[in-house]
């Protein structure tokens, strides 16, 4: 029980600190700058197939959307983890984490947790 | 004295990338890329897939050899014991960047020789004067599109605290140039001109023309494709009879004198990033 609850507050640590976090921010705006801009162009490409061609493809306009968001989401997850322990090790406050009744396992599935949070 | 500074530092930054692993990995990216889309494309004359992976990926290895020129020097305090010395902060900032221009200078041109050699030997086509002095011009255009990319990356880390920042930086900056920018165009100039991609007015034309002379890539693409985007999502060109320095139907006189001004901004643009970095440098307290 009190495992769990260290989890918890480590995810909620992680959760708060990546929302804060200006590279996570700027990652989320550029990936949601691709998204718009991409869905923009399949929607005009959709609109002019209904228009000219006389055929409503609207699917392929979301299949576009589903490639890119396919290609660029991984780098929001690799954003979210690349230094998650790197940078506590560095900053040596895993130093001060592990003295308190915390496991590295509980660490590790806290710092998943929290960042499986952020990509909710 | 000054010129000795900064060939001392040129000399010390150019012989450390040398001995690093990253350098052989870079040429070793560079070569391998470059020999198989020329490989799998022999025969025919459309080089524009090279050009596109250039353009659109390499920019990452330019910022992957400046982004921890000066912040690696201040985190591990060596920055504290060089500036003991009598070196001034601009000579560190030039050192560097011609540290990372020869090294860069190095991998392309190395690479396009060994390339160019061996297409010719393989496929026993005749090295013609005027065809050899395109592929130098390409080089030298690819070489300073490259350079910009460095420049913005030693700018980042003069400008960011650590090097993970710096390197973030970089990558964002790539990704909205090399990715996001041929959407967002077509979609500001949609917005702005009222007309859509697939209406092919005029109108539209001229006004992502112009929102697209703020790239890098543009006058990249112009110079050596013809085109006048090479975004890897969503590029967007009108048809030109000119195809970049690489068509041989033009001389390169006439080329020169059409893509001049694409030819000064691929020029000015590393120098631009690398006054960026002296006012950075300059102001900084260390």
């Amino acid at each position: 029980m009190e495992n769990i609850s260290n989890i918890k507050v480590i995810a909620q640590k992680e959760f708060a600190d990546h929302l804060k976090s200006p590279v996570f921010l700027s990652f989320t705006a550029t990936f949601t700058l691709v998204v718009l801009a991409w869905s923009y162009v399949q929607g005009t490409e959709v609109e002019y197939t209904l228009n000219v061609l006389g055929s409503p493809d609207l699917m392929r306009g979301f299949e576009g959307v589903a490639e890119v968001v396919g290609r660029f989401a991984p780098i929001i997850g690799i954003v979210l983890g690349f230094d998650s322990i790197a940078k506590e090790i560095k900053s040596s406050s895993m130093n001060v984490l592990l003295p308190h009744p915390v496991f590295r396992d509980n660490i590790i599935l806290g710092k998943i947790l929290g960042s499986g949070s952020c990509i909710c | 004295m000054n010129k000795n500074c900064v060939l001392t530092l040129a000399q010390k930054e150019f012989s450390d990338k040398l001995y690093e692993q990253s350098f052989f990995v870079l040429l070793a990216i560079f070569m391998g890329t470059m020999f198989v889309y020329l490989q799998s494309h022999a025969g025919g004359d459309n080089f524009g897939d090279v050009v596109q992976v250039i353009a659109v990926f390499f920019p990452l290895t330019g910022i992957a050899l400046g982004y921890d020129g000066i912040i690696k020097e201040k985190n591990s305090k060596s920055l504290n014991v060089l500036l003991t010395h009598p070196v001034f902060r601009d000579n560190i900032v030039t050192g560097k960047f011609l540290g990372i221009s020869i090294i860069l200078a190095l991998v392309v041109f190395l690479s396009l020789i060994i390339i160019a050699a061996s297409d010719f030997l393989i496929s026993g086509k005749v090295a013609e004067f005027d065809s050899l002095l395109r592929l130098l011009i390409f080089g030298i255009f690819t070489f300073f599109y490259l350079l910009i990319f460095a420049a913005f990356g030693l700018f980042a880390s003069v400008w960011c605290k650590t090097e993970i920042d710096s390197l973030t930086f970089g990558v964002l900056v790539w990704i909205n140039m090399c990715f996001a920018f041929g959407p967002t165009i077509i979609m500001l100039a949609s917005i702005v001109s009222g007309q859509s991609l697939f209406d092919m007015t005029e109108k539209f034309a001229s006004t992502a023309s112009l929102f697209q002379n703020i790239s890098p890539l543009h006058h990249f693409a112009e110079v050596t494709n013809g085109v006048q985007d090479l975004s890897f999502y969503g590029g967007f060109g009108v048809q030109t009879d000119v195809h970049g320095f690489l068509d041989t139907q033009y001389s390169i006189s006439y080329l020169i004198g059409y893509y001049w001004q694409n030819v000064i901004i691929l020029l000015i643009l590393p120098f631009i990033f690398l006054a960026a970095s002296y006012v950075s440098f300059l102001r900084e307290d260390i």
